[in-house]
């Protein structure tokens, strides 16, 4: 137990879990829009996240010609190389989310097999996904230039406002609340609440299943993508197993929250984020993941849906 | 009178269970047909069927002049067959509104579809007045008429109608029951599905009795009603 | 879940490796042909230091096979993805091969321990590259490597003090923060480091590896007050470490071990973090020791430009072997004698021989590096 660390860190704590609870929050989007339509938990989504990694160094330093030593940028350019890494990152995680749901998912859903096969079928993609990166990289951890000086908003009570740590928190914010408009205000966006209501139903009403499936990909991926671009801008590296820690870590800020809710991805994303920090710092990081899981099962045996999750059958109906 | 639907030798099966056994159905424009039977007969499966929620084994299914077996269920909606599923299968946690929007879904011409909100409005006064409240707190016929005037958004030509009135009050059945009369009235051609014969009967031109997937009577309406083999397996008597 | 269907699937195709070098072997019953085994994780989360050690193989046996050898030697890939769990699998399977006369490895100290029954009775010398724990070679221990375990790097009982040494060197009232990577080599090298730190401690932590958030830990280090940051484990998570130290506002020293001492470590730790970095290890950069000429061979050969760490350490042992089979030792018994007896030289000149108990007599030295202009530099013998 070290509770001196609190007299002086306290707030930075806070902060830095808020940072890297949104990035936390942006992936288990991911997570939570597929298993709200079709009730699987799409496993891959934690390689789809550590393909957008790779993606965006691929732009930074493959499309826009940086270097991994180069100085940091100014002005303009350094906006139009953020905005076109995040969009680059983004988009191929998008893409992706969409091929692996056609590769490993589709046919084994219009067969009708149960959901297992489609659990082993995310575990195999996952598993491809990985290894290849891994061959492509040679098993090296790939750098990504600081091509965006840190400079500091300045210190408040010890915590100190780095400019990523706000660019996260901010987009974060941005992005959930744009998802969240768009999935309550939409036409496409009632599409999917309504297939996550009843497939069934929703056919009834002339809705293209297997359009709006991949359309929930493809904004899974996009969320997953912007996370890696705002990971790889605050680390700065990434490696081809990158994906299993920040995927788990993701998943259970879904489940912690309610799955297949975006509220619950939102609120589970920020609470776990800023768990780990205070369970590092005071009892010591070998015991951060033993407090993290010890929570979700007491969270899970009070309220066996999630935070904010509705009973099954009514979600089910 | 055209025939607007027109089933031929329908076989639907369940894995390895046939449901439905060769049925054989027409529903003209303007008709109210209905469809009874006892619990399992078939009669869910054969609208299932040919909404395109199920793949036929074999048989024909034409609307609309158009071959529709096993087309995917939005072509069928798109072609304007839409069915109020049985069961208050409506979207439990969106209002009213979005209820009928989504009913709505596949159609562009806004214009035409306030006129069509205000019409079903008007249809289920009742829907007016819940108009922003969640769909699964609302009671048993509430979601019923939820259900049918989201089916109604659809603008439809053939509306598929799945035991509207089961489960509700006596009241409120014969009030759904008027307002499927009011349908038709708007041009609106009805296949019914019943378990409650005797008010299908009664509001219906047409009727096909439905026995373990097949046909065993036909006719029309007010005929079957005085049969005495329907009299009482059906109605009671 | 997904680790351990990884796992399995690790087992199944090294099994399927050694059946099919059997098959290939009698199928050629070419007499001049005898095989080494290369044990290491080369699939997994710890597949960067296999791959890595894997190219020193190569490029020795590649050298060795340039001189036109009238006895071909042939490498066995045993992928044990540095799991105890998946050694103890991999290990039968290459020890029944009778055509494999020696192994190279295992990388690892957990894999290695597991590997040893096997090995023991099927009477094969190994010499590891990285197996760097204590124990393998401790002749009181309940389960050590004698008679056919032998190594060509430090043990972590000569690592860790030297460690605590250098971190500490210059500086008045080092109060040290002490972290490691939850690993058998990062809690191992702690473990031996912290009893040269006696009193000088501030505080400590076990971070686990493949961890992408350092802040909290360095919101703690911040709050001890320590001078000296000191980092038992690997390159990547180092890299990480020291950027967000940096980058937290933290002035004092950072060093750490040879786990950390790969060429990568500058690279990722961005321009200037890594800048003054102490490092230690048994290991020597390949491109250190190497010629000119033999690295631009190693680049040719490998795609790779600069080497990872034990490339150094994987070379020497697979010298070893390649020595006493030039010398007509084709029998594992051979090997043995050989290698135990024998007297050999390393890539920088040095001169290797091997105690009772398989370390390097006068143990293998330990080096003090620094982070230089972005670069791993040499400093001394630590």
């Amino acid at each position: 137990m070290n509770l001196q660390v609190l007299s002086s860190q306290f707030w930075s704590l806070c902060l830095q879990g808020v940072a890297l609870g949104f990035i936390y929050v942006l992936i288990s989007l991911g997570y939570t829009m597929v298993y709200g339509v079709l009730r699987l938990i799409n496993f891959a989504n934690s390689e789809v996240f550590m393909v957008g990694t790779f993606a965006t160094v691929v732009a930074q330093v493959g499309i826009l010609q940086n270097q991994t030593n180069s100085q940091p940028l100014h002005g303009f350019r350094l906006l139009y190389t953020l905005a076109f890494s995040l969009g680059f990152s983004m988009l191929i995680c998008g893409v992706l989310g969409v091929l692996v749901e056609l590769v490993a998912y589709r046919r084994l859903r219009a067969l009708g097999t149960n959901r297992l096969a489609s659990l082993i079928s995310a575990i195999a993609v996952s598993i491809v996904l990985l290894e290849t990166t891994r061959i492509v990289t040679f098993s090296r951890p790939q750098t990504s230039p600081r091509l965006l000086d840190k400079w500091s908003f300045g210190e408040i009570a010890g915590a100190n406002f780095r400019i990523d740590t706000v660019a996260v928190i901010v987009s974060g914010i941005v992005i959930f609340f744009a998802l969240d408009r768009f999935v309550t205000k939409s036409r496409l966006g009632k599409a999917i609440r309504a297939v996550s209501m009843s497939e069934e139903n929703s056919k009834l009403m002339g809705v293209n299943l297997n359009r709006v499936v991949s359309l929930t990909f493809f904004i899974g991926g996009l969320t997953t993508g912007a996370a890696a671009f705002f990971y790889t801008t605050v680390y700065e590296t990434t490696q081809f197993n990158v994906g299993f820690n920040l995927g788990l870590a993701a998943f259970t800020a879904a489940v912690l929250g309610g799955i297949g809710n975006l509220r619950g991805a939102f609120y589970g994303g920020l609470f776990l984020g800023v768990l780990e920090q205070f369970a590092s710092a005071i009892l010591g990081s070998q015991w951060k993941s033993v407090t993290v899981f010890l929570v979700l099962v007491l969270v899970l045996l009070l309220k066996p849906n999630g935070i904010f999750g509705e009973a099954v059958q009514q979600t089910r109906t | 009178m055209s025939a607007l639907l027109e089933v031929k030798d329908l076989k639907v099966s369940y894995g390895s269970i046939m449901a439905v056994k060769g049925l054989s159905l027409t529903v003209n424009e303007g008709e109210i047909v209905t469809l009874i039977g006892s619990n399992g007969a078939g009669k869910s499966t054969t609208l299932r069927t040919i909404s395109g929620l199920l793949k036929p084994v074999s048989g024909s299914i034409v609307f609309k002049g158009q071959e529709i077996a096993g087309k995917a269920g939005h072509d069928i909606v798109a072609m304007g067959l839409c069915q109020s599923p049985e069961g208050r299968r409506i979207f439990p946690r969106m209002s009213v509104r979005e209820n009928l929007d989504l009913g709505a879904f596949l159609r562009n011409d806004k214009v035409a579809i306030e006129a069509d909100r205000e019409r079903v409005l008007d249809l289920f006064p009742r829907l007016r007045e819940r108009y922003e409240q969640k769909g699964g707190t609302m009671s048993g016929g509430e979601q019923q008429m939820l259900a049918v005037a989201r089916a109604l958004m659809g603008a439809p030509k053939l509306l598929l109608l799945d035991e509207p009135s089961m489960g509700l009050a006596p009241v409120l059945v014969d009030m759904i029951f008027e307002t499927i009369i009011k349908i038709r009235e708007q041009g609106i051609t009805i296949l019914l599905i019943e378990q409650n014969a005797s008010a299908a009967l009664d509001v219906a031109d047409r009727a096909y009795v439905l026995e373990s997937g097949i046909i065993k009577m036909s006719g029309k309406a007010s005929d079957l009603a005085k049969d005495e083999a329907v009299t009482k397996a059906y109605l009671g008597g | 879940m997904n680790k351990k269907i990884q796992r399995s699937l690790a087992v199944v195709s090294a099994a399927a490796l050694v059946l099919g070098v059997s098959a290939v072997s009698s199928a050629m019953a070419a007499p001049k042909t005898v095989y080494l085994a290369f044990q290491a994780p080369l699939t997994g989360p710890n597949a960067l230091t296999g791959q890595d050690e894997l190219t020193g193989a190569k490029f020795a046996l590649s050298e060795y096979n340039a001189t036109n050898p009238s006895i071909k030697v042939e490498l066995v890939l045993a992928d044990d993805q540095g799991l105890a769990e998946v050694a103890a699998v991999v290990a039968p399977g290459i020890a029944s091969n009778k055509k494999i006369i020696g192994l190279i490895g295992p990388a690892f100290s957990g894999a290695t321990q597991a590997s040893l029954p096997a090995y023991k009775a099927g009477g094969l010398a190994l010499i590891s590259m990285s197996a760097t724990r204590v124990s393998l070679t401790d002749r009181k221990a309940a389960v050590n490597g004698f008679p056919i375990f032998k190594r060509v790097v430090a043990n972590d009982q000569y690592q860790g003090p030297a460690l605590a040494r250098y971190a500490t060197k210059g500086v008045t009232a080092p109060s040290v923060y002490l972290v490691d990577d939850k690993t058998a080599y990062g809690k191992g090298l702690a473990d031996y480091t912290s009893p040269s730190l006696k009193g000088k401690i501030a505080g400590t932590d076990s971070v686990p590896e493949n961890t992408s958030d350092y802040t909290s830990v360095v919101a703690k280090v911040k709050a001890s007050g320590a001078n000296v940051v000191i980092y038992c484990g690997y390159a990547p998570d180092a890299a990480k470490f020291v950027k967000a130290l940096r980058d937290g506002g933290y002035k004092g020293i950072f060093a750490s071990g040879d786990g950390t001492l790969k060429a990568t470590f500058p690279n990722n730790a961005g321009n200037t973090a890594a800048e003054g970095a102490r490092l230690t290890a048994a290991d020597v950069p390949f491109e250190d020791v190497a010629t000119a000429a033999q690295m631009v061979a190693y680049t040719k050969l490998t795609g790779i430009k600069i080497p990872g760490t034990y490339v150094t350490s994987t070379y020497n042992a697979t010298n070893i072997f390649l020595t006493c089979i030039k010398q007509g030792k084709t029998s594992r018994a051979g090997i043995q004698n050989c290698i135990t007896s024998g007297s050999f030289k390393g890539v920088a000149g040095d001169t290797i021989k091997f105690d009772r108990y398989g370390d390097i007599v006068g143990g293998a030295a330990v080096g003090a590096f620094t982070i230089k202009d972005g670069k791993i530099t040499y400093v001394a013998v630590a």
